[in-house]
């Protein structure tokens, strides 16, 4: 166990997860968790990559919730060793559902790579679709099936419904909308599946979502060598269904404990950060207006 | 119809009117021109013939589901106890004739107790219906040639007198087959029905069938559903009668004019609810590229499950597990009658340290996976070693100012320069030369980082030396 992990360390001596919800599950971070009172399960949470070139980031960060959400149920008292690994059960097989437009654009999912990440292959069932309106259909059977734990749907673009990966321009039809994510939700809320819809190059839509994220890489706190260190990423909550909106935060994500690291908790961080570490309520307006 | 034989263009077939001016199929095409210099003249077309007795034996399906071709031009149908669906032996006969008649072909039928004799009576003979056990009577006075053996043996056989089948019959077997062989003696004895063969139909017979036929042409949509419904609910209880159940289910529909259409779904694990099934039907028919077109209506539907499979009811254990996997398994099985076999993917890992052949996806319709290769498992403690998405293929990139033998400073990629800030690598992944020659380029790969944070998986391909400028490409994307 490394020094500098003292996140890790607190999040042990605590002795369980911060989050004692009924059905929910947290990010792994006390602050995030207990400034938005966690993560509902059996809902859908939009994620929004900021940038085109945020899509893989966007995915990652879906995927990692993915497996949050599929560790250790609520009524499994599974507890934490004397190390502070949760002891977990996996509950639950992840369904990734991807646009062929996306794939194309940001990579298609490698399994060394979810491996790299700490979610095994094995549990993850691929579904290519065409275009939007089969993602949504393809979302709607997996959220009604109760042996699934997880759905990840990835689109690019809003809509106009038919049009492939188009951003809207104007008025239209579009395929994600209030109606569309309401049914989603009340699939997902019969049957426990948790859902993901991540959007690249897509604007915040009026949702039946229970959170949106919004998600850029971040700079990685550096491994030996000024090598690339663990996913990093800069997490706005731009809406909860309880609070903690228009916050900010830069994480990192741990493999070895699947759970989140707020980047600005690690002592003896590299100063080749050019970013300093913001305070966690810091609002993220300015920020939203930034993007475009 | 004319053809080519050897040198000489010959008629190989002739219409009604050629044959009753006295034109027969083999004489030569300058001879027929000689006699009738305005002869229409078609160049025979075997395959196209092929073609059409290929339908004719798709659309015969209706009748029986064991249908064979005999060549040349003929089908063989074997209609061993389903005669009464039609009507009778003889009504069954005049819809084949009528229904070949409306597709503008003359058909010649023979019914008979075994396939020899039915070739031999509607080749030879004037066809017709025979009563069973009347075989011999019935081709006692065909010619020589409905033996259809070797030209010499038929020439023997002329010099010894015969002139007809009914002269073999009558002479001892045992002196014949030492004579003109054992070949001419089988022949004769299946022709005559004495010998039992059986046809080889060209779709094999199904585990579990059931079928219905309409009195009219039906078109009307929910109607053909719930006749589809009924039959599965029939086949149902076939399979529960057995104790199967089954993983493919086939609807063939069959439409009036003889076009035949067919449908089927998968499931993973094996089943016989209705309900199940009916709701894959319902999932493959609206996702049909081609829309089931029921032109002037569909004449019968049949239901067909190819194989039954052992279907044992399973103890839900304590936490209801067994329900959680048969639901996703048919979460999955809806999901491959949607959208297709080749769109619902595992992953699969493969014993290759290149990158694109390191992980495969494999259709989940595939079966059981085989757990020979596991995936790699990177240190602990150590930040990913492979990107979270792949492209394929690698994407070209701009490297400038770059040092020899290390990572990029920066590079340009989609018009977007990216500033490198951290780098890790190279890591040297040489091709397999068994499968890629022994040309192909060595990759350097790196972990790169830029400015804003964004992780790339880039490599050089060729090295300083090997190759006479190294190109760059970014393979994927960390997370």
């Amino acid at each position: 166990m490394a020094l500098h992990d003292m996140g890790s360390v607190r999040r042990g001596w605590h002795g369980g997860e911060t989050l004692r919800a009924a059905d929910g599950f947290g990010l792994g971070v006390e602050a995030i968790d207990e400034r938005c009172g966690g993560l509902a399960r059996a809902a859908v949470h939009e994620i929004l990559a900021a940038g085109h070139d945020d899509a893989a980031s966007a995915a990652g960060f879906a995927l990692a919730l993915a497996e949050r959400a599929t560790l250790a149920g609520p009524d499994e008292g599974f507890g934490r060793d004397l190390f502070g690994r949760p002891r977990t059960a996996e509950r639950g097989a992840i369904c990734w559902i991807v646009q062929d437009y996306l794939a194309r654009e940001a990579g298609a999912l490698h399994p060394p790579g979810l491996v790299g990440l700490g979610i095994d292959p094995a549990r993850v069932t691929l579904v290519r679709v065409r275009d939007m309106a089969d993602g949504l259909r393809a979302a709607d059977e997996a959220a009604r099936c109760r042996g699934l734990g997880a759905v990840v749907l990835a689109m690019r673009g809003d809509g106009p419904a038919g049009r492939i990966g188009a951003s809207r321009i104007g008025g239209g039809p579009r395929d994600w909308d209030l109606t569309a994510s309401r049914r989603l939700a009340l699939a997902a809320s019969a049957s426990g599946v948790t859902l993901f819809v991540v959007r690249v190059a897509a604007g915040a839509v009026a949702s039946a979502a229970s959170s949106r994220w919004q998600v850029r890489s971040a700079p990685s706190r550096p491994a030996p060598a000024n090598a690339p260190g663990n996913p990093a990423f800069r997490v706005a909550l731009l809406r909860h269904a309880s609070r903690g909106m228009g916050s900010e935060w830069s994480v990192e994500w741990n493999r070895a404990y699947r759970a989140f690291d707020l980047v600005s908790d690690i002592r003896g961080a590299a100063s080749s950060r050019p970013v300093a570490a913001l305070p966690a309520d810091r609002s993220a307006a300015a920020d939203l207006r930034r993007t475009a | 119809m004319v053809g080519r034989r050897g040198a000489a263009r010959v008629i190989e077939a002739c219409d009604a009117r050629a044959l009753e001016l006295g034109l027969r199929p083999g004489t030569a095409l300058a001879d027929a021109r000689a006699r009738f210099p305005d002869l229409a003249i078609e160049e025979a077309d075997p395959a196209g013939d092929e073609r059409l007795v290929a339908r004719l034996a798709e659309a015969c399906e209706r009748f029986t589901p064991m249908v064979a071709i005999d060549p040349p031009h003929g089908l063989m149908l074997d209609v061993t106890g389903c005669t009464h669906l039609f009507g009778g032996e003889a009504a069954l006969a005049a819809e084949i004739v009528a229904r070949c008649g409306r597709s503008g072909l003359t058909a010649k039928v023979a019914l008979a107790d075994g396939p020899a004799t039915a070739r031999a009576l509607v080749r030879f003979g004037d066809g017709g219906i025979v009563a069973p056990g009347g075989s011999e009577a019935a081709v006692g006075r065909l010619p020589l040639m409905a033996l259809e053996v070797g030209e010499e043996t038929q020439r023997a056989l002329r010099r010894a007198g015969f002139r007809s089948l009914a002269d073999l019959d009558a002479h001892p077997s045992v002196l014949f087959s030492a004579r003109f062989g054992e070949a001419t003696t089988r022949r004769l004895a299946e022709i005559l029905g004495r010998v039992d063969r059986r046809i080889t139909p060209l779709r094999p017979l199904p585990d579990c069938m059931v079928e219905r036929h309409f009195p009219e042409p039906l078109v009307h949509s929910p109607s053909l559903r719930e006749t589809l419904a009924h039959l599965v609910d029939e086949a149902g209880e076939m399979l529960e009668r057995r104790g199967q159940g089954g993983r493919l289910f086939e609807a063939t529909f069959f439409r009036s004019d003889g076009v035949v259409r067919r449908i089927a779904v998968g499931t993973g694990r094996p089943v016989r609810e209705t309900a199940v099934v009916m709701r894959l039907f319902d999932e493959r028919l609206a996702a049909l590229a081609d829309p089931l077109d029921p032109g002037w209506g569909f004449d019968a539907l049949r239901l067909s499950v190819p194989a039954g499979e052992a279907l044992t009811a399973r103890q839900p254990t304590l936490d209801g597990r067994v329900n959680e996997d048969r639901a996703l398994s048919d979460l999955l099985d809806r999901l491959v009658a949607r959208f297709g076999r080749d769109r619902v993917l595992r992953f699969v890992a493969r014993d290759s340290h290149w990158p694109e052949r390191a992980a495969d996806v494999v259709s989940i319709a595939e079966g059981a996976p085989r757990e020979d290769v596991a995936w790699a498992a990177p240190l602990p403690g150590d930040p990913p070693a492979r990107p979270l998405t792949l492209f394929d293929p690698p994407q070209p990139i701009e490297t400038l100012s770059e040092v020899p033998d290390g990572p990029p400073m920066r590079f340009r990629w989609r018009r977007v320069l990216h500033e490198i800030v951290r780098a890790e690598g190279p890591e040297r992944i040489a091709p397999e030369w068994w499968r890629d020659g022994a040309d192909a380029p060595t990759r350097d790969y790196y972990r790169i980082e830029d400015a804003a944070g964004h992780r790339f998986w880039v490599f050089r391909s060729g090295l300083f030396g090997e190759a006479e400028a190294p190109r760059w490409f970014v393979h994927g994307l960390f997370a």
